[in-house]
């Protein structure tokens, strides 16, 4: 499943990315990575870009780059 | 010995680096860039023979933008090798953090590592065994805290006894690497912190769920990022206007004072007129600099700026800019000067350069003298009035918009938009001794590296506008001589075949020309260029007075009238768009490191308010309006 299908408060774990390479290998560098559980915790004017927890972290990322993370 | 700090982005990096270089800061471009970090003497605070280097914030030595590009290229490099690393992490990410610690060691640096929010960790109910991370790395570890000092002492110690090693680091870049890569240093790096950490997460104060869930509220977010900003701007525009009327006041009394004390000639009034006049132009803005870092510094230590780019992130982002720009571009109403110093914070440096361009085309508080004369002018009826006011700011955002959507597609500001990833710091109470610090290190900054070179160019423009020495014969108003006789003067006849198609004589050239010193001057020099009896600033008719003889000026030798509604209307554009802010100018080339940038912008913005203004005054007089 993408990552779009996910609400405010959902937490879900992260099976893979897929995308532009150079996109998910940064995304993974930053604690993306396969296995991890990802909590959408906050969501801005538009729904973009949307914060998530991941590793004890938040991070927001716009809609481009979040598309390439499967749950 | 030179050393460089690297971390990742909120790791403590560069509250350490304050913490060890106080004020002693230099910055200093990557050679061959633009991109910026900050230097410091080690030997002026303690003593140390050190020469400690800050750099962006890095998540890996893989590089995801231009900026970060540099970054790892300067940490490669042979000719600017460090001799040392002190890399900075977050003991709350620990394993996260380390992945960059990790790829460090890989590359074969020496480094020392110093672990960050110790305090925090506690608070979660978590502590981390310092010697065990220390055995596991086979690298020194410290807990430091740049914020209160603790752990300061003892890494000055330790740095103390520290020696380069004999022979340069022999460092290789990171390969290109796989996703299998990224995810084995994961898990490694995963084990490393279990390994250290001990106790579970009892209170994840880190985490900020609760507080997130309101300050990034949609609505509930948006009022309060808007409130905030409200209280921002309005301190700015309001609470330092006495401060600047003060300044003004005093700059007055002393260049009064000055004249009146020394003998009369043109080396006392280049001195009173020229550096004493100067000077208050340089301190004057320093109460809105003040006032806006000590709300951006108390905003961005407590964690709230980055939370606030990412609520206004999709509007700015559709024009090449991003949340971070808000702030800035929002402070660009009251003045260029602090507005342009508050981009440091967006840390992409094309966004940063782009806000820096349309900075100066914000509206801001200098123009309202002029646009109050000149819509005076338009129209008596306030509400009208009103309704002209609101279409300047109006126009200002328009421009604004305009002009970065189409520098986001030229080359040079050109990306891909997506490139944004903004991690939120941790929430937490800012503490003041930071706030202080980083108001006091800006406005020092500012004073330095500024205020000589406005006080210079405000000599220069003294200079134009009063050279050669005039004798003036008893009865005649030796400012009027002097300046129509001026240099400034003869440019101002020279030019006039530009300025005619403006719909101004050379006297309305010469008062523009010296409106560049600052906005609000050319009220006065157009009072005296066409020889208006200026009203005192305080009287209430001042603009329906000094209009109504405007209405009677006309062409030298004519009945023509020279401000007619056509040429009002232009010039109202031309001061919407020109940048007639010498001091702006200068900043412009202190927060780019370019003179390139600077004058490009001055240039820039002088052409397109003169194009523009002509086209609006010679539409209107084809189209019959006078």
């Amino acid at each position: 499943m993408t990552i779009e299908t996910m609400t405010l408060g959902n937490a879900a774990t992260i099976t893979g990315l897929e995308g532009p390479s150079a996109t998910c290998l940064q995304l993974q560098e930053l604690g993306f990575i396969p296995g991890s559980t990802i909590t959408f915790v906050a969501k801005s004017l538009f729904r973009d870009p949307i914060a998530y927890q991941v590793e004890g972290t938040t991070i927001a990322l716009r809609q481009e780059e979040a598309a390439c993370i499967l749950i | 010995m030179n050393i460089t700090l690297v971390g990742p982005q909120n790791a403590g990096k560069s509250t350490l680096f304050n913490a060890l270089a106080s004020r002693h800061v230099t910055t200093v471009n990557y050679p061959g860039s633009t991109v910026e970090h900050s230097e410091s003497d080690l030997r002026k605070q303690f003593n140390l023979d050190i020469n400690l280097s800050d750099t962006p914030g890095l998540s890996s030595l893989t590089p995801s933008t231009a900026d970060q590009q540099v970054t790892v290229d300067y940490l490669f490099s042979d000719a600017n090798r460090a001799d040392h690393i002190l890399a900075v992490i977050d003991a709350t990410q620990l394993s996260r953090h380390l992945y960059l610690v990790d790829q460090l060691l890989d590359a074969g640096f020496q480094l020392t590592l110093c672990v960050s929010m110790l305090d925090l960790l506690k608070k979660n109910g978590q502590t981390l065994d310092l010697e065990a991370l220390a055995d596991t790395l086979g690298v020194p570890v410290f807990a430091t805290n740049g914020r209160t000092l603790d752990g300061i002492p003892e890494l000055v110690d330790y740095l103390r006894e520290l020696r380069p090693l004999p022979e340069p680091m022999q460092v290789t870049p990171p390969e290109a690497c796989s996703e299998g890569a990224v995810q084995s240093r994961h898990a490694k790096t995963r084990a490393v912190s279990e390994r250290c950490i001990a106790g579970t997460l009892t209170t994840d104060v880190c985490s900020n769920r609760s507080i997130d869930a309101t300050l990034l509220h949609p609505v509930w977010g948006l009022l309060i990022f808007i409130a905030a900003m409200v209280v921002i701007f309005t301190s700015i525009f309001s609470f330092a206007a006495p401060f600047m009327d003060a300044i003004d006041a005093a700059t007055t009394v002393v260049v009064n004072w000055t004249k009146a004390t020394l003998p009369s000639s043109w080396m006392t009034d280049i001195f009173a007129d020229g550096i004493l006049a100067g000077i208050g132009s340089v301190v004057i803005c320093l109460p809105q600099i003040i006032i806006l870092f000590l709300f951006m510094s108390y905003l961005e230590d407590s964690g709230y700026l980055a939370r606030g780019a990412m609520l206004i992130d999709r509007p700015l982002s559709a024009i090449g800019l991003n949340g971070r720009s808000f702030v800035p571009l929002l402070s660009g109403f009251a003045c260029a000067i602090p507005a342009m110093m508050a981009a440091r914070t967006i840390h992409n440096r094309r966004e940063r350069f782009l806000t820096l361009m349309i900075i100066p085309l914000m509206s801001c508080s200098a123009r309202l003298p002029v646009y109050s004369l000149l819509i005076t002018f338009l129209t008596d009826n306030p509400l009208h009035q009103g309704l002209v006011l609101a279409g300047m700011y109006f126009l200002s955002i328009l421009l604004g918009t305009v002009v970065a959507t189409i520098l986001a597609r030229t080359k040079a500001y050109k990306s891909k938009r997506g490139a944004f990833q903004l991690e939120m710091p941790v929430m937490r109470n800012p503490l003041m001794t930071v706030v202080l610090r980083s108001t006091f290190s800006r406005s020092m900054n500012y004073l330095r590296k500024a205020g000589p070179i406005i006080i210079f160019v405000s000599i220069g423009l003294w200079a134009l506008t009063h050279l050669p020495v005039q004798t003036v014969a008893p009865g005649e108003d030796a400012e009027y001589v002097s300046v129509s006789e001026s240099y400034a003067s003869s440019i101002g006849h020279a030019i006039e075949p530009v300025m005619k198609p403006m719909g101004v004589d050379y006297r309305g050239g010469v008062a523009l020309m010296m409106g560049f010193a600052a906005r609000e001057v050319f009220v006065q020099s157009m009072a005296l260029m066409y020889r208006l009896d200026k009203p005192e600033d305080d009287d209430p008719e001042h603009d329906r007075l000094l209009v109504g003889q405007m209405r009677n000026v006309t062409w030298e030798g004519t009945d023509q009238r020279i401000f007619t509604l056509s040429t009002v209307l232009g010039m109202l554009f031309f001061f919407s768009v020109a940048l007639q802010c010498f001091p702006t100018v200068v900043v412009a080339k202190n927060e780019t490191g370019q003179w390139r940038f600077a004058l490009m912008q001055l240039f820039g913005y002088t052409i397109l308010s003169y194009v523009g203004a002509v086209l609006i005054v010679q539409t209107l007089r084809l189209c019959g309006v006078a």
